[in-house]
């Protein structure tokens, strides 16, 4: 029917009407809450004067002043009640008690202002923590790659462990032919992190300065989708001396200059053309190399020919639609195929994984454990905080009844103590939330940490809403118990027990024992984590390194000028060495260009005589030192003999005419020469181009030296003769007092040396081993953190008891009860808490802790050992805590007890 | 309970704004005494439910108030109709008589069937 249509939309046009005047009424309700009191006054107002036209009105009709007065009341239905209705539909009385509620929390915490305090502060520290945690995970482990659609990005690693060269890199013939022949990939791209083995110096504004080069292939900013800021990304003709600028780099060398494009700019005395300048958000190192070096420019990856360059690391982006599965099949197809037309190449592969995967997958496992033990903190404290309001419910019990027996409900006591948790929890957040942002910075910007994306670590806007949701969630955790106890206060029972002051505590005192349990058993869980990864970290720090890090400390020393032959910088050099090992206090002197934890250089190497198996031409890590640096370090020589001064020195320009004396380490011994003597064999080595051949000999094969990790074995390894370069120093005393006196000599020695600053080699380890000490250090102190806490805890609880039963003590004491006795009552009532909290904690600990079986290095995660030793720790802890108030009940005075009540 | 209370405040709503309409600015009291007038005494309002009435038709914008002085001089808040005011009065007076007429038919339809 045509009517009812046009009715239906005339109510629709009504009912939108009628939500803009309802929306309109709450705004006006809202503005209510805050000018309270002249509505009260006017309303007031309004109503007297109701009443007095309406009186006048009754007199009027003949009743006297008194009956009319009576029946203007009776006709309005009270005063009071319908200034009540007036009130709560002029206002919005949920609102209005809110407000009334948070005065009255902020009264109450500043009138307990110990407790408002520590609860505050706890609060602030777990939280804080929490969030700066939070912050690190996000950037490490959530927040997308600064890369166009990084989902599709895949990590391609060579899983054929036989092959030569660095594990997991790829042959450049091999990734030509995956260019040319996959369906799944957009785009293939690849960089070669094993950075040139040349030193650049650059030198612009009359200063010179070491500089750090990564080298890509044109694909590769392609792949990633990065667009250079300034300029162009790198094309096939680009020659070897293009470069792209990282934005630091740019930023810090050459004042941000903006036509930085095209200029030429000199490097080690040659000129470089500047092609573009990268984007801040793509901090090479950060993401594919933390922990090194910054990169302060890429370059074109040098034109191999078909040889065995086994160092590329490859990057892939997925068709839209194609999952990694599907690749992953293609691929090993792929290869299948290859590998039989092209046995020359030996054994590869390709295993595909995300991008994100390879770059923080291995972290993802560390910050979760240590996301779980800074939770638990926050936990430990909440139960701490929860425990001190339901001894201060002891305090308030009257009052609440107080509020009951005036008509509050027990809603509405509900919302008021948790609003007070909800306070309490807001100023711990307001306080935690600089320590979360100094923390995070801290660590975002110590750089020293070697994980990826850290760098980019900061509070935002998800940590803030992190921030906020476990603050509401600590006050559930901690208001919900007392609150429920307090809303629950029999109004006649306390109302006369409060008064007479006798014990009613006991089932709240039940609560907070098991409150305390639960406290000691998070707490024991956490200090076996913790035991768990220190025992691994000294156990990492015993790895033998093959060389003695201690007492020796390195220097980089540069010659500014240049030597005209290679004899004349072996004579400088010499002539240096003997000097600063004429110095009192020093133990011997050596010089190389590589130290342990830096390996960077590969060259491939054939041994003379035999044929290796073919495609299988072994990659090996090169480094030059001389006689000194194998006594510095103390690395051993297993056989033959050392360099001499008269073996011949590696110059890095020319190809010698004799073989080289070469010393190898014992894994490339018994690489090339399984089963053999390496001694006198000889090999020949190249660097990119196997026509430009080294023919060397091995003089003696020496201990290996872990090259870049202390959790990862040597890698084959081979030491030519050099000069110069790194100086490294053993000292019989500590370095810093001798430091001095090297800087002086050289200065002495040559106004053409240009020194930078000693580093000890214990701190290079100290670096190589950062990520798990920071794992180590945050979790120990997070669990140091639930020892206090729940210690506290503990004292608090027993303390509390004490005072409970200070009349029972007293008469104890006054029947002759040695205090020796007391002393065993009191502390045999914490123990028993404690005892059985580790207990429930060990048992915890137990299955908690396989989790982090894979962060564990020569450690298992049920290591007795660690257990006992932190149930102990435990243990002696809270018999301390259990102690301070035993000893307060046995010392009470009987008599002074008794009075008491 | 709260439904009838509801349709009371309805219905009561109506005839403040009917009121303000044939009476122009007119106080509390004044509402509460005109409304029992015209109802011919049959509706015996009780006053204390009129205020908040008035208070959620001045929040809607239907009605609009201002302090002045009753005619003994006594200071008091007198209420208007706004124009939006006057707008709901023809709406719910429509609504009112649509309503009463499906009413009507039931209460008829209701004793003697068709």
């Amino acid at each position: 029917m045509g009517t009812d249509d046009r009715d239906s939309r005339a109510v629709l046009v009504r009912r939108n009407g009628a939500r803009v005047r309802k929306l309109r009424a709450w705004l006006m309700r809202l503005g209510g809450v805050f000018n309270k009191r002249r509505r009260d006054r006017e309303l007031a107002d309004e109503l007297e004067t109701h009443l007095q036209l309406h009186i006048e009105d009754g007199v009027r009709s003949g009743l006297t002043p008194g009956q009319a007065r009576r029946e203007a009341l009776i006709k309005l239905g009270g005063l009071d009640s319908t200034k009540e209705a007036c009130r709560d539909r002029g206002g919005l009385p949920l609102l209005e008690n809110l407000l009334q509620d948070l005065r009255f929390g902020s009264r109450m915490l500043l009138r307990y202002p110990a407790f408002t305090t520590v609860a505050v502060l706890t609060l602030a520290l777990g939280i804080g923590a929490n969030t700066a945690i939070f912050s690190l995970a996000n950037a490490v482990l959530f927040r997308p790659l600064p890369f166009h659609e990084p989902g599709r990005l895949v990590w391609i690693t060579n899983p054929d462990a036989a092959s030569t060269g660095i594990p997991g890199m790829t042959r450049s013939v091999n990734l030509r032919d995956w260019r040319e022949l996959n369906q799944s990939f957009e785009e293939l791209g690849c960089y070669i992190a094993w950075f040139g083995r040349q030193q650049l110096i650059l030198t612009n504004n009359g200063e010179s300065r070491r500089v750090e080069q990564a080298f890509v292939d044109p694909g590769f900013l392609k792949v990633l989708g990065v667009a250079p800021r300034l300029g162009r990304g790198f094309i096939e003709e680009d020659g070897q001396e293009a470069l792209i600028l990282t934005d630091t780099f740019w930023k810090r060398r050459f004042d941000a200059d903006p036509d930085i494009v095209g200029k030429s700019i000199t490097i080690s005395g040659r000129p470089w053309a500047v092609v573009g300048v990268l984007p801040p958000s793509f901090d090479f190192s950060s993401i594919f190399v933390p922990g090194t070096k910054s990169v302060d420019f890429l370059r074109p990856s040098p034109v191999f020919g078909d040889f065995s360059d086994n160092t590329h690391a490859v990057i892939g982006r997925l068709k839209p639609g194609v999952t990694i599965r599907q690749a992953q099949l293609e691929f090993d197809r792929l290869n299948q195929n290859l590998r039989i037309a092209h046995p020359e190449r030996g054994g590869f592969g390709a295993l595909l994984s995300l991008l994100r995967e390879h770059i923080s997958g291995q972290f993802r496992r560390p910050l979760l454990v240590l996301a779980c033990a800074v939770g638990c903190v926050l936990l430990i404290a909440c139960v701490n905080i929860s425990n001190l309001l339901l001894a201060r419910a002891a305090a308030r019990r009257k009052e609440i009844a107080v509020r009951q027996a005036l008509g509050a409900g027990h809603g509405r006591l509900l919302r008021q103590m948790l609003t007070e948790s909800i306070l309490l929890a807001a100023c711990g957040a307001a306080l935690g939330l600089p320590l979360a942002y100094m923390a995070t910075a801290a660590v975002a910007k110590s750089g020293a940490f070697g994980i990826p994306l850290l760098s980019s670590a900061r509070v935002d806007g998800p940590a803030l809403s992190f921030a906020l949701l476990i603050a509401c969630g600590a006050a559930l955790v901690f208001g919900i118990v007392p609150a429920l106890f307090l809303s629950n206060v029999n109004v006649q029972n306390d109302l006369q027990e409060a008064s007479r002051g006798s014990s009613g505590g006991k089932g709240r005192l039940w609560v907070r024992k098991t409150l305390v349990v639960a406290e000691v058993a998070m707490a024991c869980v956490l200090l076996v984590g913790a035991g768990l990864l220190i025992r691994s970290f000294v156990r990492i720090l015993d790895v033998d390194l093959g060389f003695r890090p201690d007492q020796v400390a390195s220097c980089r020393i540069r010659v500014s000028r240049d030597f005209a032959t290679n004899t004349e910088q072996v004579a400088y050099f010499e002539d240096l060495t003997r000097r600063i090992a004429a110095l009192p206090g020093v133990d011997s002197v050596g010089f190389t260009r590589t130290l342990p934890f830096n390996a960077r250089e590969i060259v491939h190497v054939l041994p003379q005589g035999e044929s290796p198996p073919p495609g299988e031409v072994p990659s090996v890590f090169i480094q030059d030192g001389d006689q000194g640096y194998f006594k510095t370090l103390l690395i051993p020589l297993l056989a033959g003999r050392g360099f001499d001064s008269y073996d011949q020195f590696f110059d890095h320009g020319s190809i010698p005419k004799s073989p080289l004396s070469a010393l190898v380490n014992e894994k490339m011994a018994r690489r090339l020469w399984p089963a053999k003597k390496a001694v006198g064999r000889m090999f020949d080595f190249f660097y990119n181009d196997p026509t430009e051949k080294i023919a060397c000999q091995v003089i003696g094969v020496v201990g290996n030296v872990r090259q870049n990790s202390l959790e990862l074995e040597a890698a084959p390894q081979l030491y030519l003769l050099g000069a110069g370069g790194q100086l490294v120093v053993r000292t019989k005393e500590p370095l810093s007092a001798l430091a001095p006196d090297i800087r002086a000599l050289l200065r002495r020695v040559g106004s053409d040396l240009i020194l930078e600053d000693f580093t000890p080699l214990r701190q290079m380890v100290d670096q190589a081993v950062s990520p798990k000490r920071l794992i180590m250090l945050l979790v120990g102190l997070f669990s140091l953190l639930a020892l206090l806490l729940a210690s506290i805890g503990i004292y608090g609880v027993i303390a509390y008891s004490v005072s409970r039963r200070t009349q029972e003590i007293g008469i104890r004491l006054a029947l002759g009860s040695p205090a020796a006795s007391v002393l065993r009552l009191v502390i045999a009532e914490g123990m028993r808490l404690v005892l059985l909290g580790c207990a429930i904690g060990l048992v915890a600990s137990l299955a908690l802790t396989r989790v982090i079986q894979a962060l564990l290095f020569g450690v298992s995660a049920t290591d007795p050992l660690t257990i006992l030793a932190s149930g102990f720790l435990l243990l002696a802890v809270a018999l301390l805590a259990c102690w301070l108030p035993a000893r307060r009940a046995a010392r009470l005075d009987p008599m002074a007890a008794l009075r008491c009540e | 309970m709260s439904n009838k209370a509801d349709v009371w405040q309805g219905t009561l709503a109506l005839m403040v704004l009917k009121t303000l309409e044939k009476t122009g600015s007119l106080h509390g009291y004044g509402i509460a005494r005109q409304i029992e007038q015209t109802s011919a005494n049959l509706l015996s309002v009780n006053y204390g439910t009129l205020y908040p009435a008035l208070i959620k038709l001045e929040q809607e914008g239907y009605i609009a108030s201002e302090w002045g002085f009753s005619d003994n001089n006594r200071k008091a808040k007198f209420y208007q109709l706004t124009r939006a005011g006057r707008k709901q009065i023809e709406k719910e007076t429509q609504e009112w008589e649509q309503m009463t007429v499906i009413l009507a038919r039931f209460l008829s339809g209701g004793t003697e069937p068709a």
